[in-house]
């Protein structure tokens, strides 16, 4: 009787014990899944913005701990007495209250009645099945460990361009000056000074666009560097033409007056002064050397007597300077491309066919695109193309988000001369008219067009209109 | 709790003020107290026995007792099982009962066979408009005697064990309220002299719920002294066939007495001595609180149907006729089961429902059925993670 009884006992301290684990359950439950979306929203945020703290933050985790203790005390004031344990297993055994009334009131007469089997005793304890724990916890803790599984932010190696068209100005810039400084066209304080300036407009580009202002700048001092290698590539032609003069001069036994003279001593005094500031009189041959230094010695050209040693020197120096005004307009065009000749699509796509030919032959090649992109439909020409054009987007503009603006020339720079010489020529240059004339509807009649009229099908409704207008009673009729 | 708090209570719902949720703490204390208190003292009265629990062989001889009642019952009553466990039940628990059902349904002749058997003095009045209280009370007569006149009060037909008020519904409200003190008190007061009723006293009234016309229903506080409202039904075809089989020109077999005077008081102090768990007691008092709309946690049914909910007497009232309904099952104790078999008998008649119960089809006996499903018999809620 007495091992019945105890059974009894233990089994209701079992039910007591499940219970209040439900209770204890039902608030951790709640309270773990509240944690764990805190959790998995903080271990999102370092991942994606502060990867500094990863891994440590995993010991949020540990967290959980605290919060079941907390539960549990929470819980703890709801927790079922032994007297509610008691009435659910009376009532899961169906005993009718009577293990209630042998709880409180020992009665060893009735103790057989509760003689139940093992069996009964098990299925009338509460069967632990976490569903609700489990359906509360599962989405907090599956987004929490997915959140541990995303990848930590990667930042970008290299800090986004945002401002690429200024550094791309700033950078030309910076290439002409290097360009000015390799042709000694510039030194000392000039060279300091440019440099200075084009630093600043990149401190000022860095992180700010290029504004109206900052667009002028740029313009102003590229105009300012160009316009001192054009400067030199003139008096190197200059001297050529000088030095041609002269040779001429002494072959075809012409007579000068002696102003005349002076002018082209002095046009090939000019141009020898500054190969001889620039350095490169040490490529030059060694009559010119020489002329060169008496030059520097006494400030005056002694071109010799003696026609035979004349006529070589001249001939040399001619050579030579001609080599060199070629190599200074190379100079200048590179220099003259790297400011304006980068711009993709530019002229070639108007139909004028510019291109971006440096010389000549490159000038031609440059006529050729532009011909032919002006021909291509929807690229370019008054219109955006003829109508059967498809409209192809993407090569309209490489650099997005450029914005042309009216940009407001140097002060006096329409009254300055253009003294940018392209190539020196003995003929007249050849001109295309036809290549440059303006684009309209008749140049677009070529040999296609009139098949493609041909073949075009017609619906079946223009068809009968077209058979109508061309019935031969008709024809007749109007025939008087 | 004290009585006075009880009627206190009882007092504030019927004048519709708010009763208050200490008024209720106050029924569910005294409801939980009811287990060690009144156990006590009817031993106390009756006999002195210790407060142990009943020995199976009590238990085996109350059902004998009660056994032998309830063959009697059947006898005279064919068909009506529920009906005579219910008024077994009543008796046991010393409540009054009353019998609604349609005419010849057999109201009367169970209560005259209960008489019978239990042999009990049985008195029956019939309950007529023009009926004055003093025809049930009695009166005080002018009596000449040799030492000169003198009033001396003449019993009226209250003065009995077991009174039948046959369709008590047709009396006036006066006629009806002079059961009050009688039913509750059991005992009668006339002219400022009080006279006790003989023990037991039972009040078993009959009425009929058609024919309204020219009745006067029962007030709350009279139905609330009724334990029992039982619900007489129509019978079935085969236990019609029976009743015509075995009776001639309707007339009940002449039944002997079943329980002596003795045994009754022996089956009572047995019925006081049944086990009321203190859970029980609980669920019995979260029963009757649940039935009230304006206490807070109250089922949304009761709040929107109910409009006055059971007073502390109908616990009082369900934790005695569970103790007996116990009894009845052969069982040392009460349990839940015992209690829901007889909450419906109890509560049904004193709740008062509202018009929108009416208008949606809403009945007491669904407001009592409706709560039985929704009042746990653990006061807890089962945590969802390890119901079984």
């Amino acid at each position: 009787m007495a091992l019945e009884s105890e059974m009894s006992r233990r089994k209701i301290d079992q039910c007591l014990r499940m219970l209040n684990l439900g209770q204890f359950l039902k608030v951790f439950a709640d309270w773990s899944a509240i944690y764990l979306l805190i959790v998995g929203v903080v271990i999102l945020l370092v991942k994606l913005r502060v990867m500094d703290l990863w891994p440590g933050v995993l010991w949020l985790f540990a967290g959980l701990v605290p919060i079941g203790v907390a539960a549990w005390f929470h819980a703890k004031r709801s927790f079922f007495s032994r007297r509610e344990a008691v009435a659910y297993l009376d009532e899961r055994l169906q005993t009718g209250g009577l293990l209630m009334t042998l709880e409180e009131q020992p009665d060893l007469t009735w103790q057989s009645r509760l003689d139940f089997p093992l069996a009964t005793w098990r299925d009338a304890l509460p069967g632990f099945y976490p569903k609700r724990f489990l359906s509360y916890v599962q989405m907090p803790a599956l987004f929490a460990l997915a959140a541990c599984v995303i990848p930590l932010r990667e930042l970008p190696a290299k800090p986004v361009v945002k401002n690429d068209v200024a550094q791309e100005a700033t950078s030309e810039l910076k290439a002409i000056l290097e360009t000015l400084k390799e042709e000694k066209v510039v030194e000392g304080k000039e060279e300091e000074t440019l440099n200075d300036q084009i630093e600043k407009l990149v401190k000022e580009t860095e992180s700010a666009p290029l504004t109206h202002e900052k667009w002028e700048t740029v313009e102003a001092l590229k105009q300012q560097m160009l316009s001192q290698l054009q400067e030199m590539a003139v008096h190197m032609a200059k001297s050529a033409a000088a030095a041609e003069a002269l040779e001429s001069l002494n072959l075809e036994d012409l007579n000068l007056s002696a102003e005349q003279l002076e002018q082209l001593q002095n046009a090939l005094g000019e141009g020898l002064k500054e190969l001889a500031k620039s350095g490169r009189l040490a490529e030059a041959p060694p009559s010119v050397k020489e002329l060169a230094e008496q030059l520097q010695k006494s400030g005056q050209l002694k071109i010799p007597g003696d026609p035979g040693k004349r006529q070589q020197l001249l001939s040399e120096l001619k050579e030579f300077l001609q080599e060199e005004a070629m190599r200074s307009n190379s100079v200048c065009e590179n220099c003259q491309g790297k400011g304006m000749g980068k711009k993709p699509g530019g002229k070639a796509g108007q139909g004028e066919g510019e291109g971006e030919g440096e010389g000549e032959d490159e000038g031609q090649e440059g006529k050729g695109e532009g011909q032919a992109k002006g021909n291509r439909p929807g690229k370019g020409g008054t219109s955006r193309g003829r109508g059967d054009a498809e409209l192809t987007w993407g090569v309209e503009n490489e650099k997005e988000g450029i914005k042309f603006k009216e940009t407001v020339l140097p002060p006096g720079f329409k009254e300055m001369p253009k003294e940018e010489i392209l190539r020196l020529t003995k003929k007249d240059p050849e001109a295309d008219p036809a290549a440059s004339a303006p684009r309209d509807g008749s140049r677009d009649q070529t040999d296609t067009a009139g098949s493609q009229s041909w073949n075009r099908s017609l619906k079946p409704r223009h068809q009968q209109v077209i058979r109508d207008y061309f019935k031969s009673d008709k024809l007749q009729s109007e025939t008087p | 709790m004290t009585t006075s708090k009880v009627i206190n209570c009882k007092v504030k719902r019927r004048k519709g003020v708010a009763v208050g949720q200490n008024d209720f703490d106050d029924v569910l204390q005294l409801a939980n107290n009811l287990a060690d208190t009144q156990p006590r003292r009817v031993l106390m009265q009756n006999e002195p026995t210790s407060t142990s629990l009943l020995t199976p062989e009590q238990v085996t001889h109350a059902r004998s007792l009660i056994q032998k009642l309830t063959t009697g019952l059947e006898s005279a009553i064919y068909g009506q099982s529920r009906l005579l466990e219910l008024t077994t039940i009543c008796i046991l628990s010393r409540g009054h009962l009353l019998l609604e059902g349609l005419p010849g349904l057999g109201k009367t002749e169970l209560v005259k066979a209960l008489s019978s058997l239990l042999g009990l003095s049985f008195r029956r009045v019939q309950f007529t408009p023009d009926l004055l209280p003093s025809d049930i009370l009695g009166a005080p007569i002018l009596e000449e005697t040799s030492e000169g006149r003198r009033l001396r009060f003449h019993q009226g037909p209250i003065f009995a064990n077991l009174l039948l008020a046959d369709e008590i519904n047709r009396a006036t409200p006066k006629t009806q309220s002079a059961l009050l003190e009688a039913m509750q008190e059991r005992r009668v007061t006339v002219m400022g002299e009080t006279h006790v009723l003989p023990a037991p006293f039972f009040v078993l009234a009959t009425q009929n719920p058609i024919e309204l016309e020219g009745t006067y229903p029962l007030p709350e506080a009279q139905l609330d002294r009724f334990m029992f409202k039982v619900n007489v039904n129509n019978v079935s075809s085969e236990t019609l066939e029976l009743i015509i089989n075995h009776r001639q020109q309707g007339k009940t077999p002449q039944l002997s007495q079943a329980l002596s005077l003795d045994e009754l008081n022996e089956l009572f102090a047995l019925v006081d001595q049944v086990h009321l768990p203190k859970a029980v007691a609980n669920y019995i008092a979260r029963l009757v609180n649940a039935t009230h709309p304006d206490v807070p946690g109250s089922p949304d049914f009761v709040s929107k149907f109910v409009r006055f909910g059971s007073s502390p007497r109908a616990a009082i009232a369900l934790a005695s006729s569970s103790r007996a309904s116990a009894l009845v099952q052969g069982k040392p104790n009460v349990g839940f089961d015992d209690v829901r078999r007889v909450a419906e008998s109890v509560l049904s008649h004193r709740l008062i429902l509202d018009y929108s119960a009416r208008m949606e089809g809403w009945t007491t006996p669904k407001v009592v059925e409706a709560l039985l499903k929704e009042v746990s018999s653990v006061a807890k809620e089962i945590p969802a993670d390890i119901a079984g």
